[in-house]
């Protein structure tokens, strides 16, 4: 998709002046939005999961946790919600609603939950590690700090776990008594996050830089020039970018080349507010940003040039995901405030 | 965003008593809601209220200063806190009796996400009117725990003399003369005193005096004391700045708590600053009354602090 006109001839010519918006009010802080199978799903900090179809025409909800939803993702077939919460539960969701409990954990809160394209799961309640091989037996670690993230590599299927202090990678179908390798790097991690060439482990550090790690020899270095800690990153499907959260400006970093992860691309400064989530589309030429303002714009990597998707409206952008298509991008609002926005009529026709 | 939850801090050494203040303000029938951030070897009693577990995990920030160190398992439970739909009328988080509360206080100055949401209220320190010295003397936190108070409370008053009690007040505020100190039996104190104190509100910092004039040289070779700075004359905004920039960057480890309230050359208003260790929070506050007089204080409590040399660069600031 590019930023043009559809030329349908039984639509107008003329795409319209904004991106038509379906907006809905969760009643309470919006903590995760996911695109699954069935369309879009919005996890809430009253326990509830939201499930809109991508055109917002019809949306069910089911409260699956008794408190916030901390985490949230979707399995490796796209089709099951994973949930965990600080009523100390994890649990899955299936399309129907039908909610089932994996663990229940006394006191503690279920804060991070990944799932690997193979199946298997991992979930964390402080220091504690779980996990799941698809096939393999679950094992429980206790790691040397809290977790700040959890995400498996959609290509070799390892496990990393960022943590104060590093980074500990796991291999879920033989970890069993081995010590997990360790990226060590002081200081506290808000997530993880892998290139998808498996290159690159990426962790948001607590105080405003992101640390690159190089999985060849575990060299590590640090990005920075932010405001804020790049909390929302996001790669190009094929690997060579990263955007992230975390300035005025967005922060598109390149993986190849000269100034490959030493220089964030010349991105503009659209708005006087702070990028707070970032989305990359499904096609690689263009990607989302959010703002602390609560704004919503789509920006093309070839000329940087950006339409507003969305007006400012105070509360912050939480989290952005598109559609497997790149037509429909959901979005959340820390308050509770979530859409779609719907870029069909900006599509090019398919050949 | 106005309503930010106040956050208290509840410190004090092993057996002090600071799991009976807990219950107390928590079954008291103030009609408030109060999420609980308890330490490992807490034992509360109370099940009404939100209570979680937290590990008391530290990191240093990556600027090379190992007095920059905060509480990571805070920011991510107060973070995650902030996320429920019900919101709480106030948290309480009880450090464990080995802890300085100087990370706890640093987490709320250098975390944005945080700072939009909550605002440290106050460090609440109990101590054991009892046992205070022998700590004082054996253990460093015991130490820091009355340094970084803003409200004591010398708890088990009943078991002690009045002369004893005399005694380990004025040690007390040999240390610290500026918290607000109470003498409690059981913990019983009214809620007032310790909640919603705003202590770390450059708008409340509206005068430095202390609490107390401790007077004569006191027999314990503590070296963590404080020292009061003034002048009449009005400062400089740069050279005040740029001192107190340069001072909290190399004497930031020993610099515990600063609060000061300036007069400066060519402005109306109150300068007020305080900070925890490197860091600082400074703003333009209420204006001069013209009856008054501008006196610029300054007063750090600290180790090893040289008054003789803090008065005389403080001078050097003189417009």
């Amino acid at each position: 998709m590019s930023i043009t006109a559809r030329s349908n001839p039984r639509a107008t010519r003329k795409p319209p002046a904004t991106v038509p918006l379906s907006e809905h009010d969760l009643g309470a802080p919006a903590t995760a939005v996911l695109s699954w199978e069935h369309g879009f799903v919005f996890a809430s900090g009253d326990g509830q999961l939201a499930f809109a179809t991508t055109d917002f025409k019809s949306a069910t909800t089911t409260y699956v946790h008794t408190g916030a939803i901390l985490c949230a993702a979707v399995d490796e077939r796209r089709d099951v919600i994973l949930s965990g919460g600080d009523d100390g539960r994890l649990c899955r969701t299936d399309p129907t609603g039908d909610v089932t409990e994996i663990t229940r954990t006394d006191r503690r809160w279920v804060e991070h939950v990944a799932v690997s394209t193979t199946g298997a799961l991992a979930w964390s309640s402080g220091k504690r590690l779980n996990l799941q091989g698809a096939r393999g037996p679950a094992s429980a670690f206790e790691l040397p700090g809290s977790v700040g993230g959890l995400a498996f590599s959609a290509k070799s299927n390892r496990l990393a776990a960022a943590h104060s202090g590093g980074v500990s990678i796991y291999e879920p179908d033989t970890q069993k008594e081995q010590a997990p390798d360790l990226l060590d790097w002081k200081g506290g991690y808000l997530g993880v996050s892998w290139s998808p060439d498996d290159r690159y482990i990426v962790t948001p550090m607590w105080d405003g830089a992101a640390r690159v790690w190089l999985l060849r020899d575990g060299e590590g270095f640090t990005l920075g020039g932010y405001l804020a800690p790049p909390r929302s990153l996001s790669w190009s499907t094929k690997g060579n970018r990263l955007v992230t959260s975390g300035a005025q400006q967005a922060m598109l970093w390149s993986l190849r080349g000269k100034n490959a992860l030493t220089k964030p691309s010349e991105g503009r400064a659209w708005r006087p507010a702070l990028v707070s989530a970032v989305a990359f589309g499904p096609n690689d030429s263009f990607f989302a940003l959010g703002y602390s303002d609560g704004a919503i714009l789509l920006a093309q990597v070839a000329d940087m040039n950006a339409i507003l998707v969305r007006p400012a409206s105070r509360n912050p952008i939480a989290g952005l995901a598109w559609s497997p298509d790149g037509l429909r991008l959901a979005y959340s609002q820390e308050d509770g405030r979530v859409g779609i926005a719907d870029f069909t009529l900006f599509a090019e026709p398919k050949a | 965003m106005t309503n930010l939850v106040p956050v208290t801090v509840l410190t004090g050494y092993l057996g002090a008593g600071k799991t009976t203040v807990l219950n107390r303000i928590l079954s008291e029938k103030h009609g408030q809601r109060y999420a609980v951030i308890v330490n490992e070897f807490g034992e509360i009693g109370i099940d009404n209220d939100l209570v979680i577990d937290a590990d008391e995990e530290v990191f240093e920030m990556n600027n090379g200063c190992v007095c920059c160190s905060v509480r990571g398992d805070l920011i991510r439970i107060l973070g995650n806190l902030m996320k429920r739909k019900d919101r709480f009328d106030g948290i309480l988080v009880e450090t464990t009796g080995l802890a300085d509360p100087g990370p706890v206080a640093q987490t709320f100055f250098v975390d944005a996400n945080l700072n939009a949401r909550t605002r440290l209220d106050a460090i609440v320190t109990v101590a054991d009117a009892k046992y205070l010295l022998d700590r004082l003397a054996d253990s460093h936190e015991a130490e820091e725990q009355i340094a970084f108070a803003d409200v004591i409370l010398l708890n088990k008053t009943d078991l002690v003399s009045e002369r004893e009690l005399a005694t380990v007040e004025s040690r007390i505020r040999s240390i610290n003369p500026y918290a607000q100190l109470h003498h409690t039996v059981r913990g019983r104190i009214d809620l007032q005193y310790i909640l919603d104190r705003r202590a770390f509100d450059l708008d409340r910092i509206l005068k430095l005096e202390p609490d107390f004039l401790h007077h004569g040289h006191h027999h314990h070779h503590s070296d963590v004391a404080s020292v009061a700075l003034s002048t009449d004359k009005p400062l400089d905004a740069d050279k005040l700045v740029g001192w107190l920039q340069e001072l909290t960057q190399t004497k930031g480890g020993d610099i515990l708590r600063l609060k000061g309230i300036l007069s400066l050359k060519n402005h109306d208003r109150r300068f007020v600053v305080q900070g925890v260790h490197m860091m600082l929070d400074a703003d333009h506050q209420l204006p001069w009354k013209p009856e008054e007089k501008r006196q610029s204080r300054l007063v750090f409590i600290g180790r090893k602090l040289d008054g003789k040399a803090l008065q005389q660069s403080f001078a050097s600031c003189e417009a």
